[in-house]
């Protein structure tokens, strides 16, 4: 006698599917062969490895650009060993993820052509990458992720680990030539961006937040100096301009702490070549406000790699401009995790965002955006943590010169301009490094 | 719209007659039946008073019944929209009490209701019958699942260990 449930066609089978959650689709995978037909595609076409809320709690509601593909075939709940500790709820599934990845970390193309059908499933990956490595062999995250050719969409939010092994990057990898949709964050290695970006005509949807390495405390062991920027000559003597000028774009590392700082990565030849974009967020750490000699004593922030960076977005900005609907611009103040509990406020943001970040943000990025040319497609532009108007505040408490927002009304009638808070980033003041939980950028919690 | 109101009789109460696959005519009240979008819509085509009877090919007598007897339960509930729709899915297998007893039937006619209430277009009905379905598989092993829905293992071992490997990751711990 054939079981009942034969008479379900794989419609109203992927209808039950969609009430049961990973784990238990897995169990069910094995049952049979025409199960595991209809049930592998919902766990691998879209693969989101990451608490099922992280959407939700680390983009903003506001902006459709910070959410990921949302959507999963499958019960968006945590699976029944899901650890109550919240501080646990990211590790959790950032562990599941280095798991899978490592899957597809140690095979040589042709040696398994099951799990290279499997990756070749796979449309959608929002992924943490964490190269740590407690044991086995020594990792090869950003490889293994070449091996997912039919990737539409891709968002990584990769970890630092100061232990870190991870095999070099093989540029000559087969480029991923479906590709839509690029978010990345945090950590991740600027050959990889380079790989991932080689052809930007085809990407329409761009959000980027990169991190350069952290360099840390003078007074913590682990400190990682880049080399010969932190000795500064004694003076001029006997020098070209040349020479001179060059000396004069060092920086100087030696102060105790050095804040996170933003990689500009992107030559302008590349960013140049990214004009089909509809929709880019691009974000990096911001230096706040200093009101007292103290704090500068204590942390560096990196003029020069802020300046650049914004440079970066100045280039993507013009390349853009005749395509780009939705624009998101981000300047998120890091501050020092010691500061965490009096940071949080409302006050301390709208206080603190208009320091030297803001300045060059006003200097280099809206020049541009004011310029005399069109914007034909433009519907929405969003400022995170650059001149706040929360609704809660409508007045700045420390007023800003510029008035950003009204400027950009004046230019943009028919388009919606919004000011937001936004959020900051805490950094380990003894590493260097981003304190974080789910997102590499930081707290979540503090819109 | 269909609906005459200035006519005596409530047109919510008014009888219509379903016809169902065993030829078996089966009077219900207006209201009750539309509770399925396709009676709903093929009334509001017709655009007859609901005099001839609608032949519903797809499901039987027994069927039917335990489907309108679903339909009597809820006839008051709020239409579902599109948006709370694809939301609540996802939420949670949670099934009220009536609809819980209700859905306690043998797995023949568990699974006829879910494809009947899909033809007729019941969704919340459709969506009690896939929660209940998927409530027998959560938590199961793939050997009590194959017993519980008598499925018979077409993996070989080594298919079935495979498949295990590659899944790993997501599973318990």
């Amino acid at each position: 006698m054939t079981p009942p449930i034969s008479s379900l066609p794989t419609e109203l089978f992927l209808n039950v599917a969609r009430f049961l959650r990973h784990e238990d689709l897995v169990q069910l995978m094995t049952v049979s062969k025409r199960i595991h037909q209809i049930i592998e595609p919902l766990l691998w076409t879209k693969l989101e490895l990451h608490r099922p809320d992280y959407h939700e709690d680390h983009g903003y509601s506001q902006s459709g650009s910070a959410v990921g593909p949302q959507d999963r075939p499958y019960m968006q709940q945590p699976p029944s060993n899901y650890p109550e500790d919240e501080f646990r709820f990211d590790e959790y599934y950032v562990e599941t993820a280095r798991r899978w990845l490592k899957n597809f970390e140690h095979y040589v193309e042709g040696s398994s052509q099951r799990l290279e059908r499997l990756a070749a499933q796979v449309r959608w990956l929002c992924i943490t990458v964490d190269p740590y490595k407690n044991d086995g062999p020594e990792r090869d995250c950003w490889n293994a992720l070449t091996k997912f050719i039919n990737l539409e969409y891709l968002e990584v939010h990769a970890k630092w680990n100061e232990w870190n092994a991870v095999k070099p990057f093989d540029t000559t990898a087969r480029p991923l030539t479906k590709l839509r949709t690029v978010k990345m964050r945090g950590y991740v290695p600027q050959e990889f961006l380079q790989y991932i970006c080689q052809q930007p005509e085809l990407i329409t949807d761009l959000e980027l937040a990169i991190l350069d390495a952290p360099i840390g405390s003078i007074l913590y062991h682990a400190r990682r100096n880049p080399p010969n920027e932190s000795e500064t000559p004694e003076g001029y003597e006997g020098m070209t301009d040349a020479e001179a000028e060059a000396l004069d774009d060092i920086e100087d590392f030696s102060q105790e702490e050095i804040a996170p700082r933003p990689l500009p990565w992107m030559r302008e030849t590349l960013a140049a070549r990214f004009t089909y974009l509809t929709r880019l967020w691009l974000c990096k750490p911001a230096e706040p406000f200093k009101h007292n000699l103290l704090s500068i004593l204590e942390t560096y922030y990196s003029e020069r790699s802020d300046q650049k960076a914004l440079e970066e977005w100045v280039s993507l900005l013009r390349a853009a401009r005749d395509t780009l609907v939705y624009l998101t611009l981000e300047n998120r103040l890091a501050v020092r995790e010691l500061e965490s509990s009096c940071s949080g406020s409302d006050d301390y943001m709208e206080y603190y965002c208009h320091g030297p970040s803001y300045e060059r943000f006003v200097g280099t990025v809206l020049p541009v955006i004011l310029e005399d040319r069109p914007w034909p497609a433009l519907k929405q532009l969003q400022l995170y943590g650059i001149e706040v108007h929360g609704p809660a505040t409508p007045k700045p408490k420390r007023a800003p010169d510029v008035n950003v927002k009204g400027q950009l009304k004046a230019r943009f009638p028919g388009v919606s301009i919004e000011c937001y808070l936004g959020r900051r980033i805490l950094f380990d003041p003894r590493r260097g490094t981003v304190c974080n939980g789910g997102d590499v950028l930081g707290w979540r919690g503090d819109v | 719209m269909a609906a005459a109101s200035t006519s005596a009789v409530d047109p919510a109460k008014k009888m219509i007659m379903l016809t169902t696959s065993d030829n078996i005519d089966i009077k219900v009240e207006r209201e009750v039946a539309e509770r399925s979008i396709l009676i709903k819509n093929l009334l509001e085509d017709l655009g007859s008073e609901g005099d001839e009877p609608i032949p519903i090919p797809n499901v039987n007598e027994a069927v039917m019944k335990k489907v309108l007897e679903w339909c009597e339960q809820h006839r008051k509930d709020p239409p579902a929209t599109q948006d709370d729709d694809s939301d609540s899915r996802k939420k949670s297998t949670d099934i009220d009490e009536w609809d819980q007893k209700f859905m306690q039937v043998d797995q023949e006619m568990l699974f006829e209701i879910i494809l009947a209430a899909n033809y007729l277009d019941i969704k919340a009905l459709l969506d009690v019958g896939c929660k209940t379905v998927a409530n027998m598989i959560k938590g199961k092993s793939p050997d009590e699942i194959r017993k519980t829905f008598n499925i018979q293992n077409d993996f070989t071992p080594e298919e079935e260990d495979q498949i295990r490997r590659e899944n790993e990751w997501a599973e318990d711990r």
